[in-house]
């Protein structure tokens, strides 16, 4: 049946086909476009390593306390001084890591997944369920995520594990609310209609289809969020409802050194500095990642 | 009344003519992905005042970007014009900053322009009395008072209604026909030497186009501006155009009278579009010739003939040489091409050409389906008395108030092997029949019936097994296909929803064999979408549709969103396929001339309702009702002769909104044959031929 | 038009509802049991029984939940266990002066914020832009707390030009006041302020893209024109309506200031209730704080149907 004429306008067909682009090279230019992504991976990739071999990495304990040595400036033994209990600011500082890295993790893995299912089943299925929980997701979000969290966690009972569910459970409608968003408009397109009219299931409709291609904003939302995470933690801890003492938190850190911030300031300021390089690190990419992921600037 | 110019004219710039505009040897590239973009690469015209020129071309030819370069409204970071003159009245305009006031003082003030997109192209926070009065204010001096008097005189010549009242309403108040006037009007408010037109009716009905052209010409003519129309519709050039530039790949290769380019084409592409596309004065089984290949990557822009891998005509020579300069062929007509295609060279070779491919596929349907009358063919799909209705909900409780009647008591039947082609207008309830078919909502009312079983009522889940058998070729090539799938995956999932295989290796080579009758190497299974060209990614739609062996296939404006010579290759695909498979279409499209040249049957749809159904050459040669007759008469023909000589009927209003339905014959408020009665009786379809049934009480 | 507002009117009110009935549900996950803490350790369970019985604690949830829910909607807000006070009382005091500071951040957010964004859009890939969106940037990932605490060590301690704690009102003492809460104000604002120039730069960004810019260019408006005619006005939509979740934010943000600069608002009456267990207030404060920002939300998507034509003239 296929005669020459066939062959030939295959030919043609085929022979046209553009040269294989690498999706992903375009998406590396685009994300390191400017040079502070650099900066921002490295920082993350530092702290990661900090927090991963703290207790290689850190001169002292963070616990052994040295009253003889208390507020000591920095010096050659001690690089950041030490604090009132004569503890190694150093030390504290690269333990206090561990807490904010997991936090963070934490605090987005739990509201992220909840959110995003929540967000998958109120977009997809619509109707009553979709109004009630997005109801409830605008009344979570209309008390602000510090009183929130400050109220569930200490009605918790306080302490770091409650505040990490508290914060978890408090930023599930923001995820909530974007991938609903982004399932609606997917819902619409013509490749989600072309499965369903192949007869797919609901199911492998979404695996497949919905779910792919709604991630990309929630990528980045999660980057944004773990900076969030971080700090809302060190706030709490500020006020003295996250980590209980001893142990060593750069937020509890700074409220420790307020009232000696004449003498040594440093005992405030170094923790915090932390506080905002990291979270300044995970805004950047996560601004690059926005970038890097929008179609319209790969040229679709 | 074309003519009013005594002058002779010359490519070369002669000093004998004042040209209103000329533009010398323009280049505008682009920086995009690290990659230089020669989208317009030496190109040179002319425009003299009252005249109107077509530049024509499809995606990528350039022929937008020229017009913008000359305003210098090229969005700088990536693009920049990097030589050439652009002289406007005496003055290059290119010595001049974008932004400098001589710019913008020709911008809007001595050129108006008027965009694509009307949906888009008006601010839609202020009022659009305001916007075109910021254009008289600024170039004319007008007082506010005096700019809004005269936005209503505006609005009055392009034929808004109330325009006293209108101006002061927002955008999004106002249909897509009616912004495009508003459009218009601002534009020629400061009484502008040159209009440009840039695909100005593309994005709107075809009844609607004709008077939005109409208008245009006749502005243009009473205040003798010269219009620029940037197109791709041949047809339009052939109704409208004095003269024409064809481009291609970012140069012009043809320019001449319109008259000398219709009936003598000498570049090879112009030869190629006029083959390619279908009239509505066509023999039926004529073969639309497409334009194989794909136009080439302007980043990548070869030293040759930009034409050269597509063209039927090439030498030896066009390999070798640099890209061909424009040559006079006769006074007035030039082309940029070495072969010289005269008539007999092009009758030779074209043959050589169209023999080397299959009899024309519908000539062979045509064939079979004399031999079997269509009363004793098996009826694939059966629609009795569809209705189908959405609730407009008012107010706070969201009460039901009205229904919108997309689909209004609308029966038909498709036979085995038959094309059914479903044509009409925007909100004419075609997509809502298609979608009703297809199961997508469920019907309000009525029955349909699917290889003599009743789907109407349908569960999902007992629909399921009956999906394999109806499958959808979607319009929009780069939204129906996943993105994150890759070309294989999306040919492959009926096969795994149906388990249509029972192996990975029969999955294989299933997918091989698609690919094949679809035209791609499977090579490209693991492709991704973004990365082919629409014509490609159409291919691959069909290629789905296909997995699952159906027998009924609905194309929904399938071929709509591609470029003309793109459009040939699928449509006759699309035929060879049907007589391979034999499969049955339900064609929906609004283009008259495809539709015509790929259906059996015809049915023309206004605001839900089936107003004429017939074979083609029933209703394409004798149409009876006034709508279908409007409908044909807008439809230009690619043929400045034909066109010359056709009877123009130009029906006035627009679409009404299936919100506000006319009583009775819902075309009667537009209707040229209209009275009384019409507004009381909903007329019913009523048998006026051998397979000819028309709703109208006045034929 | 009306239809809008009315929806909108009915949705505060239902997420208010809720908002009620998760606050009631957070203050009863206590681990802890109010009473035996307010008795002390050694009461007797009798003394236990009976306390819970007067403070109607024995009862079933739900009815617990519409008994408070009732005297919410009278006004009526409970008695503090720590202070010895009708609530009602402690707001009047607290909470003019939280909406003093709030208010003067917010408003001094959006007039910083919301030009500079204007200008880092305008100015895309200048050193102007780059200065704005990196401060913008440095301003969303500083600690409010750290930052508080630097104020007062550069301006309160080292520079000694304001005072390092406390607050005065307003109508007692103009200029002392000034000198009290313009480092809180300024501070609190910071944080908004950086998240409106990025959200205001990427609205007129998208705008700036849009048709209709085009448009406006091809007749001939000078880019001034085309920016503060056309642009500008089409930015604002989307930017007044993240303002609602704008002021939620600054409400969080004063909770440290208030704590910083020892300013007894809202903020601290919250933290302070935390350690004192005086469930009570802490339910309070969350449930006005909450409303707060639902009525604001109210308010902006109010306006933001009047800004929008396509929502006033359907």
């Amino acid at each position: 049946m296929t005669t020459q004429a066939t062959v030939t306008s295959q030919q043609a067909a085929l022979a046209e086909l553009p040269p294989q682009t690498s999706n992903f090279r375009r998406f590396l230019r685009t994300f390191l476009k400017r040079k502070v992504v650099i900066a921002g991976l490295l920082v993350i990739l530092t702290l990661i390593l900090v927090a991963i071999f703290a207790p290689l990495l850190a001169p002292y304990d963070p616990y052994s306390q040295n009253l003889a040595k208390s507020l000591q400036a920095p010096s050659s033994e001690h690089l950041l001084g030490t604090d009132l209990l004569g503890r190694d600011v150093l030390s504290r500082i690269i333990y206090g890591s561990r807490i904010s890295l997991m936090v963070g993790i934490v605090v987005v893995l739990l509201g992220g997944t909840l959110g995003m299912t929540i967000g998958l089943i109120s977009g997809y299925f619509g109707g009553i369920v979709d109004t009630i929980l997005m109801r409830m997701c605008d009344a979570i979000i209309a008390i602000p995520l510090i009183i929130f969290a400050m109220a569930m966690g200490a009605a918790m009972g306080g302490g770091i594990t409650n505040v990490i569910l508290a914060l978890g459970f408090a930023i599930t409608p923001t995820y909530a609310r974007l991938m609903r968003g982004q399932v609606l408009s997917v819902k619409q397109q013509d490749y989600v209609i072309a499965g369903e009219l192949t007869g797919a299931s609901n199911l492998r409709n979404i695996l497949v289809h919905v779910f792919p291609n709604s991630i990309s904003p929630l990528i980045v939302l999660i980057t944004m969020n773990l900076g969030l995470a971080i700090l809302a933690e060190a706030g709490l801890s500020f006020l003295g409802l996250g980590v209980s003492p001893p142990q060593a938190a750069w937020g509890a850190m700074v409220n420790d050194g307020y009232r000696y911030l004449l003498q040594r300031p440093l005992l405030s300021v170094a923790p915090g500095l932390c506080v905002m390089i990291v979270v300044l690190a995970f805004n950047v990419v996560g601004d690059a990642l926005r970038d890097a992921l929008d179609p319209r600037l790969r040229g679709e | 009344m074309r003519s009013i110019r005594d002058f002779a004219v010359n490519e070369e710039g002669a000093a004998n003519m004042a040209h209103l505009l000329e533009v010398k040897n323009l280049r505008t590239y682009f920086s995009l992905d690290g990659n230089t973009v020669k989208a317009v690469d030496g190109v040179s015209y002319h425009i003299d005042e009252g005249e109107i020129v077509a530049f024509v071309g499809e995606s990528g030819s350039g022929k937008s970007v020229t017009q913008y370069s000359g305003l210098q409204l090229i969005p700088s970071p990536p693009g920049r014009i990097v030589g050439g003159e652009v002289i406007f009245e005496g003055e290059n305009l290119l010595n001049h900053e974008p932004n400098s006031e001589m710019m913008r003082s020709v911008r809007g003030g001595k050129i108006g322009i008027v965009f694509q997109e009307p949906m888009t192209s008006l601010n839609p926070v202020l009022t659009v009395g305001r916007q075109i009065s910021e254009s008289l204010i600024l170039h004319l001096n007008m007082s506010r008072q005096e700019a809004r008097e005269r936005a209503i005189e505006l609005l009055k010549l392009v034929g808004i209604p109330d325009a006293e009242t209108r101006v002061d309403h927002y955008p999004h108040q106002f249909s897509g026909g009616m912004r495009q006037r508003v459009m218009i009007a601002m534009a020629m408010s400061c009484n502008p030497r040159l209009l440009i037109a840039d695909e100005a009716t593309t994005a709107l009905d075809v009844t609607t186009q004709a008077q939005i052209l109409e208008m245009m010409r006749d502005i243009v003519k009473k205040f003798n501006t010269s219009l620029v129309m940037v197109t791709h519709n041949l047809g339009i050039v052939a109704r409208y155009a004095d003269r024409i530039y064809v481009m291609y790949a970012g140069g012009v290769v043809e320019t001449g009278t319109t008259k000398e380019i219709f009936s003598n084409p000498r570049h090879p592409y112009t030869i190629g579009l006029l083959k390619a596309i279908p009239r509505l004065d066509d023999p039926k089984d004529r073969k639309l010739v497409p334009i194989d290949g794909l136009p080439p990557n302007l980043a990548n822009k070869p030293q040759n003939c930009a034409f050269y891998n597509r063209c039927p005509f090439r030498t030896e020579e066009c390999a070798t040489k640099p890209a061909p300069p424009l040559v006079e062929v006769s006074p007035g007509h030039w082309k940029a091409c070495y072969v010289d295609v005269s008539e007999a060279v092009k009758q030779g070779v074209l043959e050589v050409y169209e023999s080397e491919r299959e009899a024309s596929a519908t000539a062979v349907r045509l064939k079979a389906a004399e031999q079997v009358p269509r009363e004793e063919r098996e009826a694939v799909l059966e629609v009795k008395n569809l209705k189908m209705y959405f609730p407009v909900t008012k107010g706070l409780l969201q009460r039901k108030v009205a229904d919108i009647k997309a689909v209004d008591n609308v029966s038909f039947d498709i036979r085995k092997g038959e094309t059914l082609g479903l044509v009409g207008e925007s909100g004419c309830g075609k997509t809502t029949v298609a979608r009703s078919v297809l199961r997508m909502y469920e019907p309000t009312d009525g029955q349909i019936v699917f290889k003599g079983i009743d789907i109407t009522r349908m569960s999902k889940r007992q629909l399921r097994p009956l999906r394999k058998d109806i499958s959808l070729v979607f319009q929009d090539p780069f939204s129906s296909l996943d993105p994150r799938l890759p070309a294989g995956d999306i040919v492959g999932e009926p096969l795994k929803v149906h388990r249509l295989v029972k192996s990975r290796e029969e999955y294989e080579a299933r997918l091989d064999e698609l690919f094949r009758l679809v035209g791609l190497d499977p090579i490209v299974k693991n492709r991704m979408p973004h990365e082919f060209s629409g014509g490609q990614r159409q291919r691959i739609g069909i290629a789905r549709a296909l997995a699952s062996n159906p027998t009924l296939v609905v194309c929904d404006e399938a071929i709509s969103a591609l470029d003309v010579s793109i459009q040939a290759q699928i449509i006759n695909l699309l035929e060879e396929l049907q007589v391979k498979l034999g499969l049955t279409y339900l064609f929906i499209a609004h283009d008259l001339s495809v539709v015509r040249h790929i259906s059996d049957r015809v049915a023309v749809m206004y605001l839900g309702k089936i107003v004429e159904v017939a074979d083609w050459k029933s209703l394409y040669d004798n149409p009876l009702h006034p709508y279908t007759q409007a409908l044909l008469a807008a439809v230009p023909i690619a043929d400045p002769f034909v066109e010359e000589k056709r009877e123009r009927i130009i029906i006035k209003g627009e679409v009404p909104s299936l919100l506000n339905r006319p009583k009775g014959c819902a075309f009667s408020n537009r209707c040229p044959l209209a009275t009384k009665e019409c507004t009381e009786v909903d007329p019913e379809l009523v048998q006026k031929g051998k397979d000819h049934m028309v709703a109208c009480i006045k034929v | 038009m009306t239809a809008y507002i009315i929806r909108r009117l009915i949705q505060t009110v239902i997420i208010l509802l809720i908002v009620t009935m998760i606050v009631f549900l957070i203050m009863h996950l206590l681990p802890g049991d109010p009473v035996r803490i307010m008795l002390g350790d050694d009461a007797t369970p009798e003394q236990v029984e009976l306390m819970r019985k007067e403070l109607g604690l024995d009862r079933p949830l739900p009815v617990q939940y519409l008994s408070w829910l009732g005297d919410v909607l009278k006004g009526d807000l409970g008695r503090s266990i720590a202070y010895r006070m009708d609530v009602n009382d402690l707001v009047k005091q607290r909470l003019p002066i939280t909406i003093h500071l709030g208010f003067s951040a917010f408003l001094l957010a959006i007039l910083v914020g919301v030009p500079a964004g204007i200008f880092a859009a305008v100015k895309r890939g200048s050193w102007i832009d780059s200065l704005i969106t990196v401060s913008a940037n440095l301003g969303m990932a500083i600690p409010t707390f750290w930052l508080g605490i630097l104020g007062v060590y550069l301006f309160s301690l080292k520079l000694g030009w304001l005072p390092v704690q406390g607050y005065v009102s307003p109508f007692e003492d103009p200029w002392l006041s000034f000198r009290h809460s313009i480092m809180p104000i300024v501070l609190m604002s910071l944080t908004a302020l950086a998240s409106l120039t990025r959200q205001t730069r990427s609205a007129m960004l998208e705008v700036i893209r849009q048709d209709y810019i085009r448009t406006a260019r091809s007749k001939g408006l000078s880019e001034r024109r085309v920016i503060f005619g056309h642009a500008l006005r089409n930015a604002l939509i989307p930017v007044v309506t993240i303002l609602g979740i704008q002021l939620g934010n600054l409400v969080g943000g004063s909770v440290f200031i208030e704590q910083v600069f020892n300013i007894p608002g809202m903020g601290r009456l919250m933290v302070q209730s935390i350690f004192g267990q005086d469930y009570v207030v802490v339910q309070s404060v969350v449930l006005i704080v909450a409303s707060t920002v639902a009525l604001a939300n109210l308010v902006v998507d109010i306006a933001y149907g009047y800004i929008d034509p396509r929502i006033r003239y359907r």
